[in-house]
């Protein structure tokens, strides 16, 4: 096979070419306006287009990556506040919502696993809605200004074991991720002040980057109201959630009461004094449990405190995952949860369960007949779980506090003086 | 409609042709890979040494900055370093009557501390071959069992000559290890400041014989590590000796004419120097 092609064709094609360089000039042809709309082939150069687009967006965001990488942390911060503002939860219908009824109306809005009530509205075991008002009266609620009683530490559990529910008594389970007020009160174990020094201290031995003195550990708690409305038998509460320690504010309506209050926790948490003088005792996960990695909860086995949350349809990471398996740990991890809870308690971990994703107030019971005194954390004490350093007051006393916490022991580590992580070079005197 | 395909032109070949070179350099990374695979895959591996990886087209960006730093007699660079380790026991962290802190705050005492204990060394690297010395970057670990181990990387500047790199042509680094004390550990010298600054002294000696055929040579960087003496060894030997001695390591740098410049002959070179003495 062959492409050549005869020799007369390329002299026809000389000749064409010589006979129209010699024609006489004819007529200029008249401007033909552009239709833009038709499907004639046009000189639209796709592939420098796209060549050029790829070299700009390339840019663009090699140089974006670099700028925000360059922007200063509080200023990061305040972008994702600001973000923050845009939940998606907000803007979802609101048949995609999750949990229970409570943030079935309104915009209580649903997370990626569960639901998120915000105030007035309270998360219940009821299937209408809660709101504080149909609950409490003259609410105040906790925030990092409220001042406080005393932080009184008590000794978590050394066994893996919480006391065995009475006959006579009703176990009301409340398990949720984080809370959502801010309480006027910080937990700083040692072991994570050292951790992030190690690595702020890092950073400048080896990255040869400047002290980082924004880098700390503020020892963030949240706080949550939970209202018993119960009165048909003394309540064993088990307080449970996974995510920042959380401060628990129990209530009780008048006639309830509360025998027992049983914490199990991610991280260090604490009780406002409660009613009744009800005894309470907690389990810190990270003392039987070590950090959760895939798979780690796959198994049923002895003390597997992680206090997981099983999935419902009406989550969005539900939806989202379809078939897949995205959330396989926690089908599993509450299934190993599960049996560590029934085994103690003697109860299926789903039993009077109140689940949000996260809340500020929790309920369980019946609604009262009229709406009981609320109770403050102003003024009372607050049982922390005994960490290493624990304090409250004012945001400017916290961060001071804080402060002080990571230069005093940055600095006796330094031997006195910071400046000393970068010494001067040496130099060979001069003759 | 000319300006657009210049534009388009210009851009296709900033674009296309890098691509092009780093394709062909990928091409015979994957070639060479799966020569080295098929060497030591056979039941008879080639023992001789492996065929040197194909060079990054794309190094003549690296070498520029690498030139400057390695040669530069005004800066403490990254590209000369003298790596010191040494190993300590936590009271050594502390100064005269400092009560010992808490045992979970001994890692972040020694992070920290590291840098000013190990500056101590650039008074030994100015006294060998340097005119300023500096703390490039300082590393703890804490063994299981066992003493701390801290090691320092100190960035210098030589005190001799170097050579002018600027004279050779077709230039390209090349690179030989010396191992300065390749002997029984026992028969090592003993981890101490006259030791040390004689390792680094020996180093330069080598580097001054290279300069006279090459033109130019650094000391890019120096292992000095102490050792401990087997227990069985130490037995033989008379009481109270130092049972913790010094290996040291140099890696010995020219910049050389690459048409005429073999690394496996550099590497003979340096070996013979090592072991004349």
């Amino acid at each position: 096979m062959s492409n050549s092609k005869p020799p007369n064709d390329f002299a026809e094609r000389l000749r064409r070419i010589e006979e129209r360089r010699t024609a006489p000039a004819q007529t200029p042809a008249q401007p033909q306006r552009r239709n833009n709309t038709a499907a004639a082939p046009t000189d639209r150069h796709l592939l420098r287009n796209l060549v050029i687009w790829l070299v700009i967006g390339a840019g663009l965001g090699t140089g974006g990556y670099f700028a925000w990488k360059s922007v200063p942390p509080e200023m990061s911060a305040s972008f994702a506040s600001l973000t923050a503002g845009l939940d998606m939860s907000r803007i979802l219908p609101v048949n995609s919502m999750g949990g229970g009824s409570w943030q079935a109306s309104g915009p209580a809005g649903a997370g990626e696993r569960g639901a998120n009530p915000v105030t007035p509205q309270v998360a219940s075991n009821l299937p209408d809605p809660v709101t504080l008002a149909d609950l409490v009266t003259d609410h105040v609620l906790t925030d990092e200004n409220t001042v406080i009683g005393q932080i009184i530490p008590f000794d978590r559990n050394s066994q893996c074991n919480l006391r065995r529910p009475l006959a006579s008594e009703q176990v009301v389970n409340i398990r949720l991720e984080n809370g959502t007020l801010t309480p006027p009160v910080r937990a700083i174990s040692d072991s994570d002040l050292v951790k992030q020094l190690v690595q702020n201290v890092t950073d400048v031995t080896q990255k040869g980057r400047p002290y980082n003195w924004s880098a700390q550990v503020t020892g963030d708690l949240t706080s949550v109201d939970v209202f018993l409305t119960d009165t048909s038998a003394p309540i064993y509460l088990v307080l449970q959630n996974r995510g920042n320690g959380i401060i628990w504010n129990v209530q009780t309506a008048p006639d309830v009461t509360l025998a027992h209050v049983a914490i199990v926790t991610s991280r260090t948490s604490g009780l406002v004094s409660p009613p009744d003088n009800a005894t309470f005792e907690a389990l810190l996960e990270a003392d039987f449990v070590p950090l959760h990695e895939f798979g780690a909860d796959d198994t049923i086995r002895t003390c597997m405190i992680r206090p997981w949350r099983l999935p419902e349809p009406d989550w969005l990471a539900v939806q989202k995952a379809g078939n897949d398996n995205q959330i396989y740990s926690y089908t599993k991890g509450y299934t190993a949860y599960n049996a560590w809870y029934t085994g103690t308690l003697g109860v299926d971990a789903a039993t009077n369960l109140v689940s949000p994703q996260t809340a500020a107030h929790v309920h369980f019971g019946p609604l009262p007949a009229s709406p009981f005194t609320y109770r403050s954390m102003a003024g009372r004490d607050v049982h922390m779980m005994r960490t290493d350093h624990m304090f409250s007051g004012d945001p400017v006393t916290l961060q001071a506090t804080i402060d002080a916490l990571h230069g005093n022991l940055l600095r006796a580590a330094t031997g006195g003086d910071i400046a000393l992580l970068d010494p001067a070079p040496v130099e060979r005197p001069q003759p | 409609m000319k300006t657009a395909r210049i534009l388009a032109i210009a851009v296709t070949l900033v674009v296309a042709v890098p691509l092009l070179v780093l394709n062909v350099w990928g091409a015979r990374m994957s070639l060479w890979a799966v020569e080295q695979t098929r060497q030591f895959d056979t039941d008879t591996p080639n023992m001789t040494d492996p065929a040197p990886m194909p060079r990054n087209p794309l190094r003549f960006f690296h070498d520029r900055g690498e030139l400057r730093d390695t040669f530069a007699t005004d800066a403490l660079t990254d590209q000369r370093s003298i790596v010191i380790t040494e190993w300590i026991e936590p009271a050594d962290l502390l100064t005269a009557g400092e009560p010992l802190p808490d045992p979970t705050h001994l890692a972040l005492y020694a992070q920290a501390r590291a840098p000013q204990r190990m500056i101590r060394y650039c008074t030994e690297v100015i006294a060998a071959f340097g005119t300023a010395c500096d703390v490039m970057r300082t590393e703890a670990q804490f063994p299981t069992t066992g003493p701390t181990a801290i090691s320092a990387h100190l960035t210098y500047i030589p005190a001799g000559i170097l050579g002018d790199p600027d004279l050779v042509n077709n230039g390209e680094f090349f690179i030989a290890p010396a191992r300065l004390y390749e002997m029984r550990d026992h028969e090592k010298p003993p981890f101490n400041s006259e030791s040390r600054i004689a390792a680094m002294q020996k180093a330069q000696d080598i580097c001054d014989r290279l300069r006279e055929t090459y033109g130019n040579c650094i000391v890019s960087r120096l292992d000095l590590r102490p050792v401990e003496i087997w227990r069985t060894d130490l037995e033989r030997l008379p009481p109270g000796t130092d049972p913790i001695r010094l290996d040291a390591t140099a890696i010995i740098k020219i910049y050389a004419d690459k048409t005429q410049t073999a690394n496996d002959d550099l590497r003979q070179i340096v070996q013979s120097l090592t072991t004349a003495d």
